[in-house]
């Protein structure tokens, strides 16, 4: 329907055909936001083995309903595909990351692998809707009103969810740099 | 309201800050992108020609695999404006409406041709009756045969 318009569109030059302009919106998008989303899965608990398919996915659900995603509004359906795929992705293969072990060696987290692996594990207390808002304010730096936006509910809730999330979070954090072996938490 | 200061920047403590930090900055390889652009490009390509058979290469092959999970986590997210889903359901709607039209002439003109063969005969007559002019009381009963 929308896309034999696209083909059966004459051409208004004689020289190259233009670009498919679906093709070209779906490719500027994969250039701008992959990383983005691949980050968001993994902040919301996809292992990082799954997260290359995972956002893969995505993009393919993104890809088959683009003619139908508004302008500007991409983002939006991005998050809200990556949520859902996360979701999945989190009951096919759920992740047992502890903080234990990795608590243990704190003073590594200046490495970036083992600090997100630190990370991933503390976000796993918080609940889900809570990480979801804190990873876009905190690791994304959405707007607060750019979040209620994209994650589809009113800004107070965004906010109310945020504090809470920022306050278990620096609870999680205070407590693990409490209880780290002394000297660790520094490098 | 003014927006709150991010941890990573504010008040959230050293170990808060190189978390997030190495959080910003986690990446995803290039080949993963590169695999992805070739795999939406494989499902465009399937969107625009859906009769002839896409080549069964490794990616496209992934790409129908997951064609079920894509299409459900897409179906599922809100503004998405499924525009064609609703177009199709008012199509079955307005194709509904015109059959029950069709049916409901066809069945009228049926209904009135056969309530003429199966009208009673007394109130066929009256019908007929009704319709022929009423007969001259002035006019001579034989045709005017006497006055010959």
């Amino acid at each position: 329907m929308v896309t034999s318009s696209i083909v059966a569109k004459p051409l208004s030059h004689a020289e190259a055909p233009p670009a498919d302009p679906v093709e070209s919106r779906l490719e500027q998008l994969i250039e701008r936001e992959f990383a983005f989303v691949w980050r968001l899965l993994r902040r919301v608990g996809v292992t990082e083995d799954d997260a290359d398919g995972a956002a893969e996915q995505v993009f393919i659900a993104v890809a088959r309903r683009l003619p139908d995603i508004r302008l500007g509004n991409e983002r939006a359906f991005l998050i809200g595909t990556a949520l859902h795929v996360a979701a999945r992705s989190r009951r096919t293969s759920e992740s047992a990351a502890v903080v234990g072990p990795l608590a243990s060696s704190l003073a590594d987290s200046s490495e970036a692998r083992h600090a997100c692996a630190l990370l991933d594990a503390l976000l796993q207390q918080l609940p889900f809707e809570l990480r979801v808002v804190f990873v876009l304010f905190e690791i994304e730096q959405l707007s607060t009103p750019e979040i209620a936006q994209v994650v589809g509910v009113p800004l107070d809730a965004v906010n109310a969810r945020l504090s809470r999330a920022r306050d278990e979070f620096s609870e999680l954090t205070k407590h693990l740099e409490a209880s780290a072996p002394a000297g660790a938490a520094d490098e | 309201m003014s927006e709150l200061p991010r941890l990573a920047e504010d008040s959230g403590g050293e170990l808060a800050r190189r978390l997030i930090e190495a959080a910003r900055a986690e990446a995803p390889r290039a080949a993963a992108v590169e695999r992805t652009l070739a795999a939406a490009r494989a499902a465009t390509i399937s969107l625009h020609v859906p009769d002839v058979p896409v080549p069964a290469t490794a990616q496209t092959e992934l790409a129908l695999n997951q064609e079920a999970i894509a299409s459900e986590a897409s179906a599922s997210v809100p503004n998405s404006a499924p525009i064609a889903a609703r177009s199709s359901a008012l199509g079955l709607v307005v194709k509904w409406l015109a059959i029950g039209a069709m049916f409901g002439a066809i069945v009228s003109i049926a209904a009135y041709s056969l309530s003429d063969v199966f009208a009673l005969p007394a109130s066929r007559e009256s019908s007929v009756g009704q319709s022929k002019p009423a007969p001259s009381l002035t006019a001579p009963s034989d045709g005017g045969k006497g006055t010959q």
